[in-house]
C-alpha cells in the first residue's frame, strides 16, 4: 500500500456536533401577572420524558404533570408563585411537531418589580445539548434575556428598565465611546486646531478675531455632530450591516486628511462641510459600535438619541477644556509650530490606524 | 539654420508660456475639483454610498452561492475491470491474509525492522477498512519496535508519519517526517513529495490553511507525476468553495484512485460535499455509486443510513444503521443511531445506544486518544455529559486547530454557557478561512444566545446561503456527513 493512498484513507470523519432542535420561552410581564409562552421540539419531550407526544387525554395530563414538575417562577424573596397551564396542545408551527403550552404565574401585590427567578429543566435535566432560549416580550418586540441547559437552569430576570433608565444608560454608553475612541476626538480636535486661523495663498496667514473664530468652531462641531447624527439613527432605525474594517479605515482617512488641513490648509472656509461630510463616517461606526453593545438601543429612536446626546455631552465637555487655551494660544508666536507639531502627530496617528485596518478592508 | 537664435533658458517669454501652461493646468485640475462647498459633501457621501453597495454586493454574492448539483459521473468512475478487491469482504479477506503473511514472516525474522514495518502496514490497511482500534495500537507497537532494530539513519519514518496522522498525532508525523528527511539514504522524489504533501496536511489540521496550499503545491512541483486533487479538494470543501472541491474529487479519481475501495471514498466525499450545500437527494445518488464501486464497506452504508433518514425515511435508515453498528461494532454508528432514535422520540432505544457507543468510544480513547477524543467529545455532547465534552474538545484543540476543532469547542462552550467564548472560536475558524453552514449555525446560535439578534440573523443569512437545509431539525441526523 503506498503512502498516497494511506494518506486519503487517514483523512477521517470530522466531528463537531449537530444541531439539534431546542425549545423556546417568551415571557410577558403584566402588572398582575407573569405569562410564559412555551414551545418544547414534541421529539425532545417524548424522549426526555419517555412519553408519548399526542393529543389524545392522557398523553396531554402527562405533559402537564411533566411540565408542572419541571417549571417553577420565585420571586425577590424565594417565595415561589402558583403556575397555572394553558392551551397546551401538540401541534405544527413550523416544522416538526412541537409541545405548546402558556404557563400562568399570579403576582402578589406589590412584587410586579422583579427580580424573578425562573427555574427550568424541561427536557435540559436528561438531554445535555438541548437549551431553552428565554425571551422577554416588550410591547410587540422580544428581547433575548439568556438561555438555561443542563448545566444550569436558573434564570434571573426582571421587568424592562423604564425609558429614563434606558435612555441614560445609552446616553452613558455613547459618551464612554467617545472618550475612549480617540479617533472620533483627534478628527474633531485637528479641524479645530486651524479654526482660529484664515488663509490665504494656500497659506494659513492671519488670526481670526475671537468672535470669528468661535462662530467657525461652532459650524464645525455643528456639522460633524449632524453628520453623524444622521447615519448613526439611519443606520440604527434601518438596521444597516455594514462592515466595520471599511468605515473604520474611512475614519483612519478622516483623522489624516485633517491633520494635514491642520498643516497646510487643504479646504479652507469649508471645514464645516468637511466635518459634516466626514461626520457622516463616523456616525456609522457609532452606529455599528451601538448594534454590537446593544441591540435594544441600536433599533429604537428614544435611545438612539440619548446615546448621540452621550456623544455630544463628551464632546462638548472635551471642547470647553480645549477651545478657551486654543484660543489664547492661537494669538501667540509659538502657535505655528505647535499646530505643525500637532497636526503632524495627529496624522501620524491616523496613518497608523489605517495601516491597522487596510487588511481587513483588502480582506 | 540662418536666422534661427537659440532662446535663453529662462527667458521671459518661456517662462510666460510655463506659467500660462501650469495655469492652464491648475485650471483642468480645478474643473475636477467640487466649487461649491455643499459638493465636498459628496465625497464622504459617495464613500459612505460605495461602502453600502460593496456589502450589498457581497451579501448578494454569498446569497447567491454555489447551486450545480452535481450526479455520479458514470465515465470518470467507471470501473476497470482489473481494479482489486471487488467489495469489502474480498478486500477484508485480502487485508488478512495480507496480515497472516506479514505476521509469519516477522515471526520467521523475529528483530527485522523491514518485516516489522510491513505487519505494521497490513495493520494500517485492515484499520482503515474496520476502524479496529486494537490494529492501530498494534501497528504503532511494531513501528517503534521497528525504529528500535533499524540502523541509525533509518528506520519506518514515513510509514510512522502516516501513522501519527491516522491517529492525529501532528507532534509525532512532524518528527517522523523530519526523520525521513535525515534519512542515510535520501527518499525518492515521489516519497518527498508525499512527505511535503503530509506536511500541508498537518498545517490544515492546525488552522493554517496559507500553509497547507502552498504545501500541496510544493509537492505537485516535486513530483509532477503524482496528483494531490484529494487533498486540494479537502481544501477547497473547507473553504466552502464546494464547486471547485467536487471538480478536484473528481480529478483525483482519475488520477489516483487505483482501487475501488479509493474510488468508493471519493464519491462518499463527493456525497458530503453536497450534503454539506443542500443537495441531499444528489448525495444520496453519490452514496450509492460508492456501493456499486465497492459494495458492502460500512461506512458506505453509514452514509446511506444516513441519507435515508435526512429524506425522510427513518425506517430504512434505521434498520441500515443498526447493521452497522451491530455487525461492524463501530461507536460512530452507535452514535448515529441513538440520534435517530431520540429524533423518533424514543428514550429507551436511544440510550441503549448511547450507553454501547459510551463504552466503545472509553476503550478508544485509552488506545488512541488523540484520534477518539474528538469523536467523544461529539459523544458526550449528544447523550453524555457538557462539562465532559468541553473536556474532551478542549484537549482535541490543543493538538488541532482546523475550522471542525473549533466549531466542536463552541459547540461545547454554548453547552457550558459559555457563548462569548463560543462566538470567539467561531470567529477564528472563519478568519482563518474556514466556511461552512454549521460554522455560521453554530454563530448564529451563539449569538442568540447572547442576546445579539442583529448578529443572530447575519450569521444566519450566512448559514441558509451555503446550506438551505441547515436549520431544518433533521439536520440533527447528519452524524457522518455534516460536511
Amino acid at each position: 500500500m503506498t503512502f498516497a493512498v494511506l494518506a486519503m484513507l487517514s483523512w477521517s470523519e470530522s466531528a463537531f456536533a449537530h444541531l439539534t432542535p431546542n425549545s423556546e420561552v417568551t415571557l410577558h410581564l403584566s402588572g398582575d401577572r407573569v405569562e410564559a409562552q412555551i414551545i418544547v421540539p414534541a421529539a425532545e419531550y417524548a424522549y426526555a420524558s419517555s412519553h408519548r407526544a399526542g393529543n389524545g387525554e392522557t398523553d396531554l395530563a402527562d405533559a402537564r404533570k411533566y411540565l408542572a414538575r419541571r417549571i417553577t417562577l420565585t420571586t425577590a424573596d424565594g417565595a415561589t408563585l402558583p403556575m397555572r397551564i394553558d392551551q397546551l396542545r401538540f401541534a405544527q408551527v413550523a416544522g416538526p411537531l412541537d409541545l405548546l403550552a402558556t404557563a400562568y404565574f399570579p403576582l402578589p401585590a406589590g412584587k410586579s418589580a422583579g427580580p424573578f427567578s425562573l427555574r427550568w429543566s424541561v427536557v435540559v435535566d436528561s438531554v445535555p445539548d438541548h437549551f431553552a432560549l428565554i425571551s422577554l416580550a416588550d410591547g410587540g418586540e422580544s428581547r433575548v434575556i439568556g438561555a438555561v441547559r443542563q448545566t444550569d437552569q436558573n434564570i434571573t430576570f426582571t421587568p424592562d428598565p423604564s425609558m429614563f433608565t434606558s435612555f441614560v444608560r445609552a446616553a452613558w454608553l455613547g459618551a464612554i465611546h467617545v472618550a475612549t475612541g480617540f479617533d472620533h476626538l483627534l478628527f474633531l480636535m485637528a479641524l479645530l486646531l486651524a479654526a482660529p486661523l484664515a488663509a490665504r495663498d494656500k497659506r494659513w496667514s492671519r488670526v481670526r478675531g475671537l468672535r470669528e473664530s468661535l462662530y467657525h468652531m461652532g459650524g464645525i462641531v455643528t456639522g460633524f455632530t449632524v453628520g453623524h447624527s444622521v447615519t448613526l439613527v439611519a443606520a440604527g432605525l434601518g438596521n444597516w450591516h455594514l462592515q466595520t474594517g471599511p468605515v473604520e479605515a474611512l475614519i483612519a482617512l478622516s483623522v489624516v486628511v485633517t491633520a494635514c488641513h491642520a498643516i497646510r490648509p487643504i479646504f479652507p472656509g469649508r471645514e464645516a462641510w468637511v466635518a459634516t461630510g466626514f461626520g457622516l463616517v463616523h456616525g456609522l461606526a457609532f452606529a455599528t459600535l451601538v448594534a454590537e453593545a446593544d441591540t435594544n438601543i441600536a433599533h429604537n429612536l428614544p435611545t438612539l438619541v440619548g446615546f448621540n446626546i452621550g456623544i455630544e455631552l463628551l464632546q462638548l465637555a472635551v471642547l470647553a477644556c480645549v477651545v478657551p487655551p486654543l484660543l489664547w494660544l492661537a494669538r501667540r508666536a509659538q502657535f505655528a509650530p505647535m499646530r505643525v507639531a500637532g497636526g503632524a502627530i495627529v496624522a501620524l496617528c491616523g496613518c497608523w490606524w489605517l495601516y491597522q485596518r487596510l487588511p481587513a478592508v483588502i480582506a | 539654420m540662418a536666422g534661427v537664435v537659440p532662446t535663453p533658458t529662462g527667458s521671459a517669454p518661456e517662462a510666460a508660456v510655463s506659467r500660462t501652461a501650469a495655469h492652464t493646468r491648475d485650471e483642468r485640475f480645478r474643473a475636477f475639483l467640487p466649487s461649491r462647498p455643499w459638493q465636498w459633501l459628496l465625497v464622504p457621501f459617495c464613500a459612505v454610498m460605495a461602502l453600502a453597495v460593496a456589502e450589498h454586493a457581497a451579501v448578494s454574492m454569498q446569497q447567491s452561492g454555489p447551486s450545480r448539483v452535481t450526479r455520479p459521473d458514470a465515465a470518470r468512475f467507471a470501473v476497470a475491470e482489473n481494479l482489486v478487491d471487488a467489495d469489502f469482504q474480498g478486500a477484508l479477506h485480502r487485508a488478512d491474509s495480507d496480515l497472516s503473511w506479514a505476521r509469519n514472516r516477522v515471526r520467521n525474522a523475529p528483530g527485522q525492522w523491514l518485516k516489522q514495518e510491513s505487519l505494521a502496514t497490513a495493520q494500517m490497511q485492515r484499520f482503515s477498512l474496520t476502524h479496529d482500534y486494537a490494529a492501530l495500537a498494534e501497528a504503532g507497537k511494531l513501528l517503534d519496535d521497528a525504529h528500535a532494530n533499524a540502523p541509525a539513519g533509518s528506520g519506518p519514518w514515513l510509514r510512522q508519519a502516516s501513522f501519527a496522522m491516522m491517529t492525529h498525532d501532528l507532534s509525532l508525523a512532524e518528527a517522523a517526517l523530519d526523520g525521513a528527511g535525515a534519512m542515510a539514504v535520501p527518499p525518492p522524489a515521489s516519497d518527498r513529495a508525499e512527505m511535503t504533501a503530509m506536511r500541508g496536511d498537518i498545517a490544515l489540521y492546525r488552522g493554517d490553511m496559507a500553509t497547507a496550499s502552498a504545501r500541496y503545491t510544493e509537492a505537485a512541483r516535486t513530483d509532477p507525476t503524482r496528483s494531490f486533487a484529494f487533498r486540494g479538494a479537502m481544501l477547497s470543501r473547507a473553504r466552502g468553495d464546494f464547486d471547485s472541491a467536487i471538480a478536484l474529487f473528481a480529478r483525483a479519481a482519475r488520477e489516483s484512485a487505483s482501487s475501488r475501495e479509493a474510488r468508493a471514498r471519493i464519491a462518499l466525499q463527493i456525497g458530503v460535499s453536497e450534503n454539506a450545500r443542500g443537495h441531499g437527494e444528489s448525495a444520496q445518488e453519490w452514496y450509492d455509486a460508492a456501493e456499486t464501486l465497492f459494495p458492502g464497506s460500512p461506512i458506505t452504508m453509514a452514509h446511506r443510513a444516513e441519507a435515508l433518514a435526512l429524506a425522510g425515511d427513518m425506517a430504512a435508515g434505521m434498520a441500515l444503521m443498526e447493521q452497522v453498528a451491530q455487525d461492524h461494532g463501530w461507536p460512530e454508528a452507535m452514535d448515529a443511531l441513538a440520534m435517530m432514535h431520540r429524533f423518533s422520540g424514543d428514550r429507551a432505544q436511544s440510550l441503549q445506544w448511547a450507553d454501547r457507543a459510551a463504552a466503545i468510544w472509553g476503550q478508544r480513547l485509552r488506545q488512541a486518544p488523540l484520534a477518539a477524543q474528538a469523536h467523544a467529545a461529539e459523544h458526550e455532547l449528544a447523550f453524555g455529559d457538557p462539562a465532559r465534552a468541553l473536556a474532551l474538545a478542549r484537549a482535541n484543540l490543543a493538538v488541532r486547530q482546523d475550522g471542525a476543532s473549533r466549531l466542536l469547542m463552541a459547540n461545547a462552550l454554548i453547552a457550558n454557557g459559555r457563548y462569548a467564548h463560543a462566538r470567539r472560536e467561531l470567529q477564528l475558524a472563519v478568519d482563518a478561512g474556514w466556511r461552512s453552514a454549521p460554522i455560521y449555525a453554530a454563530m448564529s446560535q451563539a449569538a442568540a444566545l447572547a442576546g445579539d439578534k442583529d448578529g443572530a440573523a447575519n450569521a444566519r443569512e450566512r448559514a441558509l446561503a451555503i446550506n438551505p437545509a441547515i436549520f431544518n431539525p433533521e439536520t440533527a441526523l447528519a452524524w457522518f456527513s455534516h460536511g
